[in-house]
């Protein structure tokens, strides 16, 4: 079973009764002019969610059971195969680049780091949140070389400030 | 019809048209060469760019991007064996064994032809078809348009990859999220919060770009640089070599049919239509075992699915304001951010646009083929710059294309929001687009329910007494039930 899985049932589960909760506090049908209130369509919505999230869950809890019984099947036709698996693996292991690793941590500290970003934006404006941030961003998507890291921000901010600013009129933070 | 076309030849040959067809087609070809960027990818950051713009350039920038992404995805799939976008996963069966053999450029060449004449047939069906559904369709009223809705939300069946449970939360959710703002039935607020912001609701465009653009860098923030392929040396490309055309000339007329057909389809895309094209064109050779090898119609197959698919994904959208693919809703977003009407009434409302867009296709088609070869050779040298450059650009272009919709900040909070959610739903292989299906036709459906209900004055009947609307409802009851049933079979199947 798989913890993400189980956490997201979980998180829907509390996300649709919170709204639930919400739904019903909105004018009823009697309040208003029309047929259907706004309070109906959100309603039918959240017990739709809760339905389907409780047969996700029944589901979850049916396989974990079933987990073993296809284990065993699973293995007895592995047998049969796992010949010519070999064969095929000796052919493609040449070919086959790295497996890509996945660094947790790193992604983390990126999503916090991009907070960073738009919290200095908001504060600093775009020009020196972007010098900033973007040396920041590409040493943590493995850029080490320093002058690459200075000249292609200040490059890149430069010219993204001119495109946006001077050539597409869009007004910047 | 030939008037409108006419007219729309005009249109595009205004000269800043037909500079903006050139500069999408460059950056159709540049964002669909590079891996990790896909024409979807390309029409969602650029959204919020084209707000600006005058709607008829902005729709012919966006349709010849999508166009332009999804012929450069074979470029890196045959050199490389790295699919450009998703639509070319195909290619590299037998794109890449052509590379290994030295014959890159006669692969290459292959790729382009069938591209281009895939584009080709699916914009003609385009122009054909879409008037005449355009027709059929001012025949309806609220309650076919909610039972059509219904329909465009079956397709979550097929989004959801296999995971038809979560592909319904997903959904949802995402119908959930487009109820937050005012009502627009009766004024009332609903779930904001207090917050004036959300008053408007919850705008797609932060939430599409936050899912798929910045979830993916945050997810390639984690994963190590791959390693440089061997060198590629100089090569002719070749594109039209008698005695290969001959060959594959079938292929690509059964492949471009076949992938239009799949294109109209609401929720089955290019990638799809590659994948079936290809898989056909196996089981239906009198020598299967070519393929994977270097054979012609390996690369010709899906190449010419996927571009005359991507046209024919266009028709559900003009015609009956449905996507027929991913990057089709986020055009359809578009519509709505551009303050159309999407719909069957849009070729009344807007006609002169739609076929501007047409023509304009037809023309990128004709654009791609001339810069094909120049292209790919600037770009296996661009190849070399690295994705540390590559990321960040992407992100900060998506936070300010963001923050240009509204001028709001809150926009690109709920676009960083999203992207958060997005990276950690894609970690669980949740079909993220079913939530954007949930956003981009909830309003509609919402609506349009609660009129019919005006209409009938509060009996739910009047959905099944309609005909249309109890055919597009019973076409709907299968579409969702047609892959749990074929599951079932198939697992009785293996056991």
């Amino acid at each position: 079973m798989k913890r993400s899985n189980v956490m997201f049932i979980i998180i829907v589960y509390l996300f649709s009764i919170f709204f639930l909760f919400l739904t019903i506090q909105l004018p009823s049908i009697k309040e208003v002019s029309t047929t259907t209130g706004p309070a109906t369509w959100p309603f039918t919505l959240l017990i739709f969610i809760l339905i389907v999230n409780t047969i996700a869950t029944i589901l979850l809890i049916l396989n974990k059971g079933n987990k073993k019984e296809k284990i065993e099947n699973n293995n007895n036709k592995l047998k049969s195969v796992k010949e010519e698996i070999e064969k095929d693996i000796e052919e493609v292991s040449e070919e086959v680049s790295e497996e890509p690793i996945t660094n947790r941590k790193k992604q983390y500290l990126f999503i916090i780091i991009f907070a960073g970003y738009l919290l200095l934006l908001y504060l600093l404006g775009f020009i020196l949140s972007t010098l900033i941030f973007f040396m920041i961003f590409s040493y943590l998507l493995g850029m080490r070389n320093k002058v690459v890291l200075i000249l292609s921000s200040t490059v890149a901010t430069f010219a993204i400030y001119a495109l946006f600013n001077n050539i597409l009129n869009v007004p910047l933070p | 019809m030939i008037d409108s076309l006419l007219n729309g030849l005009t249109t595009v040959f205004i000269p800043i048209n037909l500079l903006i067809l050139l500069i999408a087609v460059i950056i159709g070809f540049l964002g669909g060469a590079i891996p990790g960027i896909s024409g979807l990818m390309l029409v969602v950051v650029l959204l919020p760019v084209t707000y600006g713009m005058d709607a008829t350039s902005a729709f012919m920038l966006l349709t010849a991007i999508y166009a332009a992404a999804v012929f450069s995805g074979m470029i890196t799939a045959i050199l490389y064996r790295a699919p450009g976008t998703p639509e070319s996963v195909t290619t590299v069966y037998d794109g890449y064994p052509m590379t290994q053999k030295g014959m890159a450029g006669r692969a290459l060449g292959i790729g382009i032809l069938s591209s281009t004449i895939g584009g080709v047939i699916g914009t003609i069906v385009l122009i054909l078809l879409t008037p005449t559904l355009a027709q059929v369709a001012l025949k309806f009223a609220s309650p076919e348009y909610f039972a059509l809705a219904i329909v465009a939300l079956t397709v979550v069946a097929s989004l959801s990859d296999g995971k038809l449970v979560f592909g319904f939360i997903g959904v949802g959710i995402g119908l959930f999220l487009s109820t937050i703002g005012i009502d627009p039935l009766t004024g009332t607020s609903r779930f904001t919060f207090g917050m004036a912001e959300l008053s408007s609701g919850i705008d797609l465009v932060p939430v599409v770009i936050g899912m798929f653009a910045i979830a993916e860098v945050i997810n390639r923030s984690g994963q190590k640089e791959v390693k440089k392929q061997k060198g590629v040396k100089n090569f002719k490309i070749k594109i039209f070599e008698l005695p290969i055309i001959k060959k594959i000339r079938k292929t690509i007329l059964r492949s471009s049919a076949l992938g239009v057909g799949i294109g109209i389809l609401p929720g089955i895309g290019p990638t799809t239509a590659a994948i079936l094209a290809y898989s056909e064109e196996v089981r239906w050779s009198k020598t299967p075992e070519k393929f994977g090898k270097g054979a012609p119609e390996g690369i010709a197959a899906p190449e010419a699915a996927n571009n005359s698919a991507a046209m024919g994904a266009l028709v559900p959208l003009f015609a009956l304001g449905i996507p027929g693919s991913a990057t089709a809703a986020v055009i359809l977003g578009a519509f709505i951010m551009h303050g159309m009407n999407p719909g069957p009434n849009l070729m009344m409302t807007d006609g002169p646009l739609v076929y501007a867009v047409f023509v304009g296709l037809l023309v990128v088609n004709v654009i791609v083929l001339i810069l094909s070869k120049p292209f790919i050779h600037i770009f296996s040298k661009l190849l070399e710059i690295p994705y540390s450059i590559i990321g960040p650009l992407i992100i900060i272009f998506c936070t300010l294309g963001t923050f240009a919709i509204r001028n709001s900040m809150f926009d690109v909070l709920v676009m960083f929001l999203f992207g958060i959610i997005g990276f950690l739903l894609e970690r669980m292989k949740f079909p993220v687009i079913t939530i954007v299906l949930g956003i981009v036709l909830g309003l509609l459906v919402e609506s349009e329910f609660r009129r019919s209900l005006e209409l009938s004055s509060g009996d739910l009947s009047i959905f099944i007494t309609r005909p249309i609307s109890l055919i597009l409802l019973i076409i709907a009851a299968v579409m969702v039930l047609f892959p749990i049933v074929k599951n079932q079979i198939k697992k009785r199947k293996y056991s």
